[in-house]
């Protein structure tokens, strides 16, 4: 494969996924400048790797954006507790995490702080699964935990939504 | 609202778009090399080591004396003779310059009689640092070496002239 192909191989790998890269970049830190770096690191360091890589190895990016948002937040550790403090930063302060076309802004809000209140791990999965279009095996393989924790903290994830976007759901049970 | 509803409800909010900035910056980075030049931040050169200020000056020395060595074994070496570099006559008589097997008799003969260093240039350069954190002056001496054999039978010379570099670090406090 030529430097032509790699590049557009790249390309067309970041137009299909860079949004859904972002996103789960954001899950570790609270700004979209912070999760951008993530993404481009990782995504730099995947395709240097990887000049060749097919659609089929793409779920690994998100085992790369994963592992540099971590080492980004083991290096730093008053970032860390800088971001672990939701009075430091607030999570509004930032765009939304979704795009916001005028009849869906408030959902997209409403989500955004839903997924914020969640925990980490259940987070990581719900984005994995819904926003990343991963199986419960490549989410699995990517936060490096069985297939079977994986699957019942989606659901807990999903149920914990749920709760908080459709209380009345729950009011009516 | 069953399961899957409430997912697909998920699923209808896309994810924002990242910056424009962002695909620059990587388009940057996986940029091919070839031919084309990297833009991004321009690494300050570090200043040199004190090893690595010193190694090109005993590279002129080294390469002084491979040279003398070089002029010492076309002297003596047989077969060689007609790489003399210079042949001056006596004081009195003058001797025609051999070549050859004759030359390199005659080249095998001569005895080395003089040997001279005349200063041409000396130079201080800038401070340094040496590694016990001392200040030194680093200093520069450029000298011709002179060698001088003679042929005791016919009074002929060989005058074989080295430049030479020396680069010594002074102490300051010893100035």
């Amino acid at each position: 494969m030529n430097d032509t192909d790699a590049h557009e191989n790249w390309k067309n790998c970041y137009r299909q996924l860079a949004p859904k890269l972002v996103l789960f970049a954001r899950q570790y830190v609270r700004s979209i400048a912070d999760a951008e770096d993530i993404v481009q690191s990782a995504f730099v360091r995947f395709w240097r790797k990887q000049p060749d890589a097919q659609p089929e190895h793409y779920p690994l990016l998100y085992t790369a954006v994963r592992t540099t948002a971590l080492d980004l937040l083991r290096k730093d550790e008053r970032r860390a507790r800088r971001e672990a403090d939701p009075s430091a930063e607030s999570f509004n302060s930032e765009p939304t995490f979704f795009q916001r076309e005028i009849e869906l802004r408030e959902e997209a809000a409403e989500l955004s702080v839903a997924l914020q209140r969640l925990p980490e791990s259940q987070r990581e999965v719900l984005v994995l699964r819904i926003w990343g279009d991963l199986t419960f095996a490549q989410i699995a393989e990517t936060l490096g935990d069985s297939i079977n924790t994986v699957a019942s903290r989606y659901r807990y994830a999903l149920e914990a939504m749920r709760k908080i976007l459709k209380p009345q759901e729950y009011e009516r049970v | 609202m069953n399961e899957s509803e409430f997912e697909n409800e998920l699923r209808a909010l896309v994810p924002a778009t990242p910056s424009a900035g962002l695909m620059d910056r990587i388009a940057r980075e996986l940029r091919p090399a070839s031919g084309i030049a990297r833009a991004g931040v321009i690494p300050q050169p570090k200043p040199p080591r004190l090893l690595s200020r010193i190694l090109p000056a005993l590279g002129w020395i080294a390469s002084g004396a491979v040279a003398a060595l070089l002029v010492v074994l076309a002297v003596r070496a047989p077969g060689n003779a007609d790489t003399i570099l210079k042949i001056s006559p006596g004081s009195h008589e003058s001797a025609p310059v051999e070549t050859g097997a004759s030359a390199a008799e005659t080249a095998s003969d001569l005895g080395e009689v003089a040997t001279s260093r005349q200063l041409v240039n000396a130079t201080e350069e800038e401070l340094l640092v040496n590694d016990d954190q001392e200040p030194t002056r680093r200093m520069r001496f450029t000298f011709i070496e002179r060698h001088t054999w003679t042929d005791p039978e016919t009074g002929s010379t060989v005058e074989v002239e080295i430049p030479r570099e020396d680069v010594v670090l002074v102490p300051v406090a010893m100035q």
